[in-house]
């Protein structure tokens, strides 16, 4: 590439300058890559010759293999070690109860539970730096602005885990500062399906649109409500009032999903009949089309003989039929 | 050439500056928008430990979405394609392919792998394309519908699939793509989990040459056996880790690739689908959902994620990287000039006033001013003009700077997603990145080049690349013994 420019000296002396700096920045970039690789490796393999060692497999949880003598040494290790450990374990938790439930156990032993707990409270107990480096996340302790992370992990170990008592410090992180969190800890709340917890939500969920105080989606929270169980569907009821559309449509939505996801939840709801027989029925000639379609699919699945006949009303109606024909 | 000193003098200088300026602006933002993704990447690949993926799958909420696969004579790939876009992992979904009057055995093949029948469907074509001829259904795969039409080109093509299109969101799929399994999960899940409306998600699009594969999906991966694709991976990454991502970061996303983003079906439509204006009507399009979003004051996010995958043939062939190249720039050129418009405009916010410009100086005018900078320098020093000894160290600064650029990249993936497990790979791919730019950037700067000469001369060609289609017909029972690492 040609090159006049005045005082060409100086320009040289830059270019040389830029040129070592890039030589050496490339050369560190690529030197970086490769330690990258070689501590993955061996963390990676480091990993797997431990839980074999400590008994830290799904079968070996599932028999109660580990004995009294593994569990001490198990609580010599150090926090973040442990933690590094478990985490192939948890990610299986999600797609086996019994192994949840064992791994619930050892995590009380170990007062995992507890440090999780508290962590998502934002305490943080104190790691060395040499402990530190021995996890792939454990300098994350070092710097506040990304102990979101930290947060977030903790309220998904509690959810894989199925920590019934765990809800409350779960509910409380609803309205922790990061989204992250919010959202994962509204996921775990759903996988723990704790009664007490639902009315929280119900009253996030009227709020949606007048408090701007979470980063939760409406879709977030539509999805972790639906997962629980069907009895809590009574407490929608003054949902289905709201004046918003979306939320009106959110609440049945959720029903719909309660009654669709197992085949007690239909049953379930078939006890209230005669409450959300009429409920629905208004709800059918909303004057939000959204909310009729929904609410004529719930009546289509429960079966509803009053509100049913509001929708043949509404039917018959050429204003309201459009919105009604294609979900009846 | 004392006589013509005087003369050429302030020219040389004139376009020296501008070669500087180039030079300094394009890899300035370039590395800016490395250290950027660095951390966003990083963080994103943190946080996928805690995202709910199971929960997205598992729950009726979970809006549907059409896949619309646009076809023109791809025999070779289709069937292999449909399988494996049939086997995502999502709960709800339906698959569109749109055969584009294709003249080979495009629909033959269809037809008799998935044991289509004509079929009635009604078709109100809100967005107009050129007339449907028939439909194909099987009742044992309820959510696959083929639809023959007249040629009509491939914006043309999606326009068809989009007028079919009965869910909120829909995804563009290219006939010579490969989705992971998770990918549309992964698209959905910034959508669904931001309070904001978001109206397109775009992802990842990896070279599927020298992976292997079973039933549609890769199984093993490894890297390609040429230059020339090997070239390619190493660019890819660059392009989609460090440029699309720090884009996206910065708010001035105005590519999102076709052959993998979800879009929301509302928004699309509103806009008019795909426009035949340009030969890139991915875009052109995410361009014009941007105008529309701003002079409509629609507070609208577009959102870019580093882990949904789509893999993809590269071409193999000198040949045939031309015409893709070419066809880029010449898209490139007139997707700038359908919205100059927006350039330096205020109320366009970031695309406007940074990316768009950035773009027609930087990937439009640069080309030309790199291109005639290589013919320059023999001028210019047999002129006199230019001390050798800093006309060497600029070269190899250049060079450098674009190893170190690509480099950077392959240390993202690292850091990341890991996605070649052998350690020899990462050596491979540290090489490449450091000869990347010298034969390789030439090449493809020339390819360019002819891009921006067919806009000149107001070409509007829409160049097919053919594919070899050894990679994804790889990905068949028979020839899945290959193996050269586990998939990520």
């Amino acid at each position: 590439m040609a090159l006049v420019i005045p005082n060409l000296q100086l320009l040289t002396s830059l270019a040389r300058s830029a040129l070592a700096i890039v030589a050496v920045g490339t050369l560190a970039l690529a030197a970086g890559a490769m330690v990258l690789r070689r501590r993955h490796d061996r963390l990676e393999s480091r990993v797997k010759s431990l839980c074999a060692y400590y008994g830290l497999t799904p079968t070996g949880l599932l028999q109660g293999r580990y004995s009294a003598q593994c569990l001490a040494r198990l609580r010599t290790l150090p926090l973040l070690n442990l933690e590094l450990l478990l985490e192939p374990l948890l990610l299986k938790c999600a797609s086996s109860p019994p192994l949840a439930t064992a791994l619930q156990e050892l995590c009380l032993e170990l007062g995992l539970i507890d440090i999780w707990q508290r962590r998502i409270l934002g305490q943080f107990a104190p790691v060395s730096f040499g402990q530190a480096l021995s996890s792939p996340d454990g300098l994350l302790h070092f710097f506040p602005h990304l102990h979101f992370l930290l947060r977030a992990r903790s309220a998904r170990n509690l959810g894989l885990l199925r920590h019934s008592a765990s809800w409350p410090v779960l509910a409380m992180a609803l309205d922790d500062p990061h989204p992250d969190v919010q959202q994962v800890a509204l996921r775990s709340l759903a996988a723990l399906r704790e009664p007490q917890s639902f009315p929280g939500l119900v009253d996030r969920l009227d709020k949606t649109f007048t408090e701007n105080r979470s980063g939760l989606s409406l879709y977030s929270l539509k999805a972790a409500m639906a997962k629980f169980p069907p009895s809590q569907a009574l407490r929608l009821l003054p949902t289905m009032r709201h004046p918003h559309p979306w939320v009106r449509s959110a609440a049945v939505e959720i029903l719909l999903d309660m009654a669709k996801r197992e085949p007690a939840g239909t049953q379930a709801l078939c006890q209230y009949k005669s409450v959300f027989d009429r409920e629905l029925a208004k709800l059918a000639s909303d004057p939000d089309p959204e909310v009729g379609r929904i609410a004529a699919e719930l009546i289509a699945h429960l079966g509803l003989v009053e509100a049913s006949s509001f929708v043949g009303q509404g039917l018959r109606n050429p204003a309201s039929r459009g919105q009604l024909e294609s979900a009846v | 050439m004392n006589t013509w000193g005087p003369l050429f003098e302030p020219i040389l200088v004139f376009f020296n500056l501008l070669i500087l300026s180039y030079f300094v602006v394009g890899n300035g933002v370039y590395t800016a928008l490395m250290v950027i993704s660095l951390r966003a990447i990083w963080l994103h690949s943190r946080r996928l430990a805690y995202r709910g993926l199971s929960e997205l799958r598992g729950s009726s909420l979970t809006p549907a979405v059409t896949i619309i696969v646009p076809a023109w004579n791809e025999e070779r790939i289709i069937v292999e394609t449909v399988r494996s876009t049939l086997r995502v992992n999502y709960p709800r979904l339906s698959v569109i392919v749109v055969d584009d009057g294709s003249t080979d055995a495009t629909l033959k093949r269809l037809a008799t792998a998935f044991k289509l029948a004509p079929t009635d469907q009604i078709y109100y074509p809100i967005l107009d394309t050129s007339p449907v001829r028939s439909f194909y259904s099987n009742p044992h795969i309820p959510n696959l519908l083929v639809v023959h039409k007249q040629r009509g080109g491939k914006p043309d093509a999606l326009n068809t699939g989009i007028n079919l299109c009965g869910t909120p969101y829909f995804c563009c799929l290219d006939a010579d793509c490969i989705l992971e399994r998770d990918s549309l999960l992964r698209l959905m899940d910034p959508i669904l989990s931001s309070p904001k409306e978001t109206i397109v998600s775009g992802g990842i699009v990896r070279i599927i040459n020298g992976c292997t594969g079973r039933h549609g999906q890769i199984v093993n991966l490894g890297l390609p056996r040429t230059f020339l694709e090997r070239f390619q991976v190493v660019e890819y990454l660059r392009s989609f880790l460090t440029g699309r991502n720090g884009w996206s970061l910065v708010g001035g996303t105005v590519i999102v690739s076709g052959a993998l983003a979800l879009f929301q079906h509302k928004a699309v439509m509103e806009v008019g689908g795909f426009s035949a204006d340009t030969v890139t009507e991915d875009m052109d399009l995410i361009i014009t959902l941007r105008r529309w979003a701003a002079e409509n004051k629609h507070d609208i996010e577009l959102a870019f994620t580093s882990d949904p995958v789509c893999w993809t043939e590269c071409p193999a062939s000198r040949a045939m990287l031309n015409r893709q190249r070419r066809r880029w720039q010449l898209g490139l050129c007139q997707t700038m000039r359908k919205h100059r418009g927006m350039l330096f405009r205020r109320r366009y916010g970031m695309v406007g006033m940074f990316s768009l410009p950035f773009h027609l100086y930087v990937e439009g005018l640069g080309t030309l001013v790199e291109f005639l900078g290589y013919l320059l320098v023999p001028l210019s020093l047999f002129g006199g003009f230019i001390s050798p000894a800093l006309l060497i160290l600029f070269i190899l600064l250049g060079l450098a700077y674009g190893g170190f650029l690509s480099v950077g990249a392959i240390l993202l993936e690292e850091m990341t997603y890991r996605r070649y497990p052998r350690t020899r790979d990462l050596w491979v791919l540290l090489a490449y990145a450091m000869l990347e730019n010298v034969g390789y950037r030439q090449l493809v700067l020339f390819f360019r080049v002819q891009g921006i000469l067919k806009f000149l001369v107001g070409s509007h060609r829409w160049e097919k690349v053919i594919h070899a289609g050894q990679s994804l017909a790889d990905l068949t029972p028979a020839d899945a013994h290959r193996s050269t690492g586990k998939a990520g």
